[in-house]
Formats: structure tokens, sequence, C-alpha cells
């Protein structure tokens, strides 16, 4: 990162008696960023964050804004703005004085917090709705208030507790829309706490993939998914197949089946732990008329899932996860025998987790 | 989610509360403290300790017949108390049939009737059955005192419990009456035990309703104690009070264990 | 099947209907129609109906005195237990889970102990030679030691100990349906503890508080046990008077009356105070802070 860290946790953990949420987290966010925090539940992820927003004291480590040590500073002195998984929207207030209450905090005179808060609501588009309260409001109307409520105090942070997680499906991805606009257009740095890789892969400039209270890996999402950092990695981000074989003389080798390894495998020797992801694969009915043979199976279970099919299809070397896009042709039947083939640079090699 | 700084209580907050818990826990600890006086009156500080007023209790077999009266009617107007207040929780919680708003609100109506006009009203009535100053008289009486406590917990119980778990049930055969003895009973036992203890409770400390109804014959402890109160105060008094307090306690902890005591008075969960 | 199934709660609620029929509707009414006679100390209870004891009672001023002396010990009852009850129940909330259940236990486990036993502890406390005048001569007060027993200040000191536990445990159980996230995000957002407590717990624990103030005024209101023990004979309120008419004077009709106009006077405080206060405070929860099964 060339850009000076806008926030930056160094060596960052968290004990509760002997057992440890968070072990050793270091990262910085560039002003501006939107990074993600993203990992299976009790990774630590939440901890974590709840410590940046300081209300966890953290075991060790320093947390820097722009450089300055917060250990110490309250939450309320903080400059966060936070949005919580369940909203926690204040039930005995309405939209707008829900939104009103930080700006109220700060001391802002009443007629600009009036404008501050008519301008946050029409942000998330919900001007129309400023008298209701929350119990009358959808989860996606809610959530809109949670985030006004949060960016109209122009935080110089904004935290996102597993923001979205509370919505249905196609809501969710709107709102993934509207939330990562919202967030370019206002340039807030931001840090988001998920456990929903497609929402971290959607949203986020950078994802920081945790486990085990320690960061596996800080990559761009496409750049994660392309070449994850261990098999944890590789299984959290998508679907991907494991493919165990013996390296020699550029070829890999298993249970018979020989095929060519990537230019930047070609002097690996031995046992090596290979992956691809399943639409890296090609499937069909009869062997390639050219090239070397592909590997024989039979498709034991497919899944529509709309714009493609997914096959599970079981071969010498084990089940294979194949996806196939869907372009109108007859899919094949369960049981039917099919040939398997990919190119060599997509191959990846993994350190075992 | 032990919250740090921020849910802390701070030194004057800690303050308050150890006044608050002086004031609360002062005339038990007081009543405790001048049982042991070896002197003929009440008096602290008083100087040498004695376990003379304790051996007193045993010398006034009244206070020993009066304990063991409240007892038994405690025992016996919590039982008939359970057994009118399941039924009626159940058609309560698990049917909509005319006049169940009114029936909901007179169960629970004693709650709010002065103990005073139950007392003047059942005395009334009573005494022209004859019943007044009889042990069925105190235990009709005290069934109406105890049961909306025992409604309560029973149908706190019930609303807890999915009803899609007896539908299950009944899909798998099994009649009405097995569905309530095979699932529905035992899962509403803790708060049928726990309204069943409070009622108990309840009925041992009644006062004022057993004051009108009482007679020498039928003489509850809180009665016994009120009028020996209202005749004299010497430390006798103190050592029965005191063992009331430490039975009290000793109940209390064991129940604690396992029914907290909050969702005793309440009904609800502990946050 | 479905005969059966229409008269099941008909059948589930007989008992309980026959036992408050019995034992408890009916002697209402008796009372209410006892309170319509007349009475002779000779010839007992008469026959003939009327308002007399009503207008009896209304002319007489000691019956007056008692009558505002009950609502205005129930009244300072109450404000004290709102005034304590209410923060402890917050502390007792806010502090180290280790600590809440013990702390929960010494609060509330004393409404198990029977308020006999309680009155007296406070009268051995409050006597003119008890602890409470020993600290305050210690402490060379003017005017120590004070005459503290039998004066509505030690009625008021007796029911605050017997009822402030009921309004932590009301506060209590709101505090634990309020999402205690909602402390953290108005922190987040800049509130400080004060302003935390008064402007998002205070107003989402309304209903516990509420329901709390009114359970303790009545509660006070009606009490006879404090007042006799701790206010002695002389310091009469409605119900010792009650109490007096029916087992002292046997004047019945009497005393029934004066019950009918307890009963009437807590009935008229408690829809007034649903109308008038509970129904400003609700209003803007409705049914979120009332919960549901969370």
């Amino acid at each position: 990162m060339s850009a000076p860290a806008f926030l930056t946790l160094d060596g960052l953990g968290k004990d509760y008696g002997t057992v440890t949420a968070v072990r050793d987290v270091s990262l910085t966010v560039a002003p501006g960023e939107f990074l993600g925090l993203l990992g299976p539940s009790g990774c630590g992820k939440t901890t974590t964050l709840q410590m940046i927003a300081g209300f966890e004291t953290p075991s060790r480590g320093r947390i820097l804004m722009e450089g300055r040590d917060l250990t110490g500073t309250p939450p309320a002195k903080r400059g966060i703005g936070l949005v919580f998984q369940s909203y926690a929207l204040f039930p005995h207030m309405n939209a707008a004085e829900n939104v009103a209450f930080g700006l109220e905090m700060r001391g802002v005179p009443k007629a600009e917090r009036a404008k501050r808060v008519a301008e946050a609501l029409a942000q998330v588009r919900l001007g129309h709705l400023a008298e209701r309260f929350p119990r009358n409001m959808s989860g996606g109307q809610q959530q809109r208030v949670a985030l006004a409520r949060a960016l109209v105090v122009e935080p110089r942070l904004l935290l996102l507790d597993e923001p979205l997680s509370n919505l249905d499906a196609k809501l969710r991805e709107e709102m993934q829309v509207e939330l990562r606009e919202l967030q370019r257009r206002i340039g807030v740095t931001t840090v988001l706490v998920t456990h929903d890789q497609a929402e971290a892969m959607a949203l986020c400039d950078r994802v920081a993939i945790m486990q085990g209270g320690r960061v596996v890996q800080i990559d761009a999402p496409w750049q994660a998914y392309d070449i994850p950092a261990d098999a944890f990695v590789a299984d959290f981000l998508g679907r991907s197949n494991r493919l165990p074989a013996r390296a020699a003389s550029g070829e890999a080798e298993a249970a018979g089946h020989r095929f060519s390894l990537p230019p930047e495998l070609a002097d690996r020797q031995g046992d090596i732990l290979l992956t691809i992801r399943p639409e890296r694969m090609r499937i069909r009915c009869e062997q390639a008329p050219e090239g070397p043979p592909g590997l024989e199976g039979r498709v034991q279970a497919r899944l529509f899932l709309g714009g493609y099919w997914l096959y599970t299809v079981a071969t010498a070397l084990g089940a294979f996860a194949v996806m196939a896009q869907n372009t109108g042709a007859t899919p094949l039947d369960e049981g039917a025998a099919v040939t398997l083939d990919w190119d060599a640079h997509s191959l990846r090699r993994l350190e075992p987790a | 989610m032990s919250g740090d700084s921020s849910s802390r209580n701070g030194p004057l907050a800690l303050a308050f509360h150890a006044l608050f818990i002086a004031f609360i826990l002062a005339p038990l600890v007081v009543v405790i403290a001048v049982s042991f006086t070896g002197q003929g009156y009440l008096a602290l500080p008083f100087d040498g300790l004695s376990l003379r007023w304790w051996r007193a209790i045993g010398d006034n077999p009244r206070f020993l017949e009066s304990f063991w009266y409240s007892t038994r009617l405690g025992v016996t107007a919590a039982t008939i108390s359970a057994l009118i207040a399941v039924p009626a929780a159940l058609a309560i919680a698990r049917w909509r049939f005319p006049g169940r708003g009114a029936l909901v609100a007179i169960l629970a109506s004693p709650l709010m009737i002065p103990h005073v006009v139950l007392g003047v009203a059942l005395l009334r009535f009573f005494s022209g059955f004859g019943l007044s100053g009889s042990f069925a008289g105190l235990v009709a009486a005290h069934v109406i005192v105890i049961t909306p406590y025992m409604l309560r917990l029973v149908g706190a119980g019930l609303s807890g419990l999915d009803p899609r778990i007896e539908r299950a049930a009944e899909s798998l055969g099994a009649d009405r009456f097995t569905v309530f003895r095979r699932v529905t009973l035992p899962l509403i036992a803790p708060g049928l035990a726990g309204g069943w203890i409070l009622a108990f409770v309840t009925s041992f400390d009644e006062l004022t309703v057993s004051l009108f109804l009482a007679s020498p014959a039928a003489n509850p402890l809180p009665v016994q104690l009120f009028n020996y109160i209202d005749q004299m105060t010497d430390p006798l008094v103190a050592s029965v009070s005191a063992a009331l307090i430490l039975v009290t306690a000793l109940v209390l902890l064991g129940l604690d264990r396992f029914y907290p005591i909050d969702r005793l008075l309440t009904g609800e969960r502990r946050a | 099947m479905t005969r059966l199934d229409r008269l099941t709660p008909a059948l589930l609620t007989a008992p309980s209907a026959l036992v408050y029929a019995a034992a408890l509707l009916v002697p209402l009414a008796g009372v209410l129609a006892l309170s319509l006679h007349g009475f002779d100390f000779e010839k007992g209870v008469l026959p003939g109906w009327g308002l007399a004891n009503y207008q009896d009672l209304f002319t007489d001023p000691l019956f007056g005195e008692a009558l505002a002396r009950t609502f205005r010990i129930a009244g300072l009852t109450t404000l004290i237990c709102l005034l304590v009850g209410v923060p402890e129940a917050w502390i007792i909330h806010r502090m180290d889970p280790r600590w809440r259940g013990p702390m929960l236990l010494v609060v509330v486990g004393p409404l198990l102990v029977s308020v006999v036993v309680r009155n007296f502890g406070w009268m051995v406390l409050l006597g003119t030679n008890g602890l409470v005048n020993q600290t305050l001569t210690a402490l060379h007060l003017p005017g120590a030691p004070y005459r503290l027993m039998f004066t509505e200040l030690a009625v008021v000191i007796g029911l605050v100990h017997v009822m402030v536990p009921l309004v932590v445990l009301s506060v209590w159980a709101s505090l634990g349906r309020l999402d205690p996230v909602l402390e953290r995000a108005a922190t987040s957002l800049g509130a400080g503890r004060f302003t935390v407590f008064t402007r998002i717990v205070l107003p989402n624990v309304m209903p516990g508080v509420m329901a709390g103030a009114l359970m303790v005024f009545c509660l006070s209101a009606s009490a006879f046990a404090t007042p006799a023990m701790l206010g002695g004979k002389r310091l009469k309120v409605v119900s010792s008077m009650t109490y007096n008419e029916f087992l002292n004077t046997l004047n019945w009709p009497l005393g029934a009356a004066l019950a009918t106009v307890l009963m009437a006077a807590i009935l008229l405080a408690t829809l007034l105070w649903t109308r008038l206060v509970e129904k400003r405070a609700l209003r803007r929860l409705g049914e979120v802070a009332q919960g549901g099964p969370a």
C-alpha cells in the first residue's frame, strides 16, 4: 500500500480469561478504503471491530487512527459511525429522531440538525418516512435508517457489523449495490465485518480473511479468490476442488491420470496439493478431438442454479464440482459418462491449511 | 459479551448500592442479632450472648403449633391452587373462547383487591356457613390469594412452550391426554414447581386475610406473631422471627439453584 | 369430537371459575350489599337498605383524615420507591454477571420473609432507644433522640422496605428485555453515561416503571400490617379502620362501607393512572418494548 495508513491495527489481541478471541491482528486501512473482515463465526472478526469501536479493551497491541493511539479514548470520542447487525434503532424514537440523536449529542443547533437529518434520510432514500417508528418499518428501511444515523455525524470511520445479514437475499443484493455506491460517493473509510464471502467480495476494496483470531490473507477480493493463501481460504472463498498429485518434470500424476502443470510450478518435484475452481473446468460428453485425454467420470448429481449448472462428477481422482454455463442446451443427465479437462494455468498450488 | 469499561458502575453508583443493601438487610440483621440477647427485654447493643430465647421457642408450644398449622395450610392451599390453575392456564394459552379476556382479568384480580377487603368479604360470607375460624375457610381464602401467582408462573411456562411440539406429538399418534401427560406437563414442570413454591411461601406469610378468619383453633404463624407483638414485644418475638428468616434464607438458596428468584417473582427469564 | 373440542376450554376453566365465584365474587357482592344495610348495637344488622353508612363516613372528619393519610402515605411511598428502586435496578443490571445473581437475591429475597417479621425489625430499629436513635444521638443531632415509632415516617419507611424490591424486580424485567446493543449504539453516537440512561434506557423501561409504580401505590394504599404495627392505634388508615369496625366495634355494615370505599378508591386510582400516565408513556413504544418472545 503506497497511500498513508488511515487506520492501523498493530499486533492487536484479546483474551477472555484463558480463551483467546483475537490472537494477533496487524493491518492497515488506507483513507477512503472499504475493508472487509471476513471469516466464520468465532474467528475474532467481531471482537476486532468492537475493539476498534472502543467497546472492548485490547489485551495487547495498539489501534492507531491517523497515527494517534486510540487506547483510552472512549467510544463516544472516537468519531466513529457504527451500524449493528440488529440495527439497534431506538424503539422509542422515530426515524428522524434516531438520525438526529448523534447530532444532538454533538450540540448541533436545532435548525442545522433538521437540515442535516433531512439530507441524511434523503441520501438513503427515506425522506418520506421521517416520522415512522422503527417497528413500522421493513428490515431494509430500518437498515437504511441505521446507516443514515451512523453517517449523519460525518464519522471519520464507518464500522459495519454484519449489516445486511438480517435481510432476505434479493434485498441484500440491492442494499449491497446501494451501500457500495454510497460509500464511494462519501468516501468515508469503512470496515465491514461479515461471514458472508459473497457480500465481502461484492462490497470491499480489500478483504482480510480471518481464522482462529488471526488474519490469514489480505488482498483484493478477486486476488484472494484467484490465488488463495491456503486451503482454508480456498474453501472459504467460493467453491474449490482439491487435487493431490505427484509432480515430476513439469507434469503431475494422480491415480494414473497425467496432466501438465502451469509454468510457475514446472520445477516442482514430489507430492503437491493442487486446487482448481469449478468454473475453470470443462465438462463434455465425449473425449476432446485433439490434445491430451481428459479425465473420465460420471455425473453423480446436478443442481440447476439459473445462470449455470453445478455438476458433481465422480472420477478416479475423487468427486469434482464443475460449473457449466447455462447455454440453453439440454443438460447432462445424472449417471451420464463425461470427460473433464482444464487449462494448466487454472491450477493453483495450496499450502495445506 | 461481558462489556468492559463502558458498562461498569461508578463509585457513586456503588455507594448508592451499598446503602440500598444496608437498608434492605437492616431490619433482618437486627432481628437476628437481638435474638441472641441474654436479657429479658429488647435492647441493642446488649452484654453477653445467650441462646435463652431460642430455647424459649421450645417452651412455647403455641409458636410451634402455629408453625405446623401454617405449613399444613400452605401445602393444602398451594396444591389445590395448582390443581385449578393448570387447566385454566392451558385453556387460556391454547384456546380462544368467549369470555376469555374476562376470565383472565378475574383470575388475576386478587392481586389488586386489598387484603382487608378480601378478609372482610370472606369473614362475612363464611360466618353464614360456620366456616369462619376453620381450616377449610382459611384454605379457601388462601387459594384465592395465591392462585394469581400460580397462574402467572404456569402461564409463563406454557407461553414459552412452542405449540408445534404438542402438534408433533399428536401427529405421531398420541391422544390429547397423553400429549399433556408426556409432553406438556414435563415441559411446564419447572414453572409449576416454581409456582407451587411461591404460592406456598405467599400463603405461609399471609397475615391480613388470615387475621379476619383465624380463631384460637385456627391460628397461622403470622397471626400468632402479630397478636403476640400487639400485646408485648420481648426477645421471644426476635428468636421466632430470626428462625423464620433463617428458614426462608435456606429455602431461597436451595431454590435459586434450580429456579432463579427473579424468574420466580416475575415469570420472566433472567437477562 | 368437535363438540368435545368446543367443550374443552369450558371444562378446563370450570374448576377455577367455580372456586373464584364461590370464594371471591359472591363474598365481594355480599360486602357491597352489607354496606347498604343499617346497624344497631342492640339489634345488629338492620333489614332496611340505604346509603346512610356512606353518608356517615363522608361527614366523619376522622374518616376524611384517615383517607387523606392513606393516600398521602401511599403516594410518598411510591415516589421514594421509584427514586430509589429504578436506579438500583439499573445498577444491578450493569453489574458483572457474577454479582448480579447474588445481589438480586439479597434485594428480592426479603419479599419472601413475612411482613410481620420485617415490621418487627423496624420496631426494634426505630424505637426511642433503637439503633437509629442511638446513632443520631451519637452524632449529636439537635433534638435527638426523636420519636420515630408510631409516626407516618415510620409507616413510610416500613412500606418502602416492603415495596421497593417490587419496583426493582419490575424494572429489572424490563431491562432484561432491552436490547443491550442500544446502549452501545447511543455511546458510539457520542452519548455519555447519564444521557444513555435518561434518553435511551429510561424511556424504554417506562412500562416496567409504570407497572411497578401502580402496584406499589395500590399495595401501599391497602396495606394493613405495616400501618398497624409501625403507625400504632392512633394513626388510622382506611384498612385499619375497616379492621377495627369488623373485629372491635363489630359494626359490620359500616366496616363493609369502608371496605367498599377503599376498593373503589383504589380502582379509581388505577383507572386514572392508566388513562393519564401509562397511555402517554406507552404511546410511542407500542408493542416493541412490551417485547414478544425474544
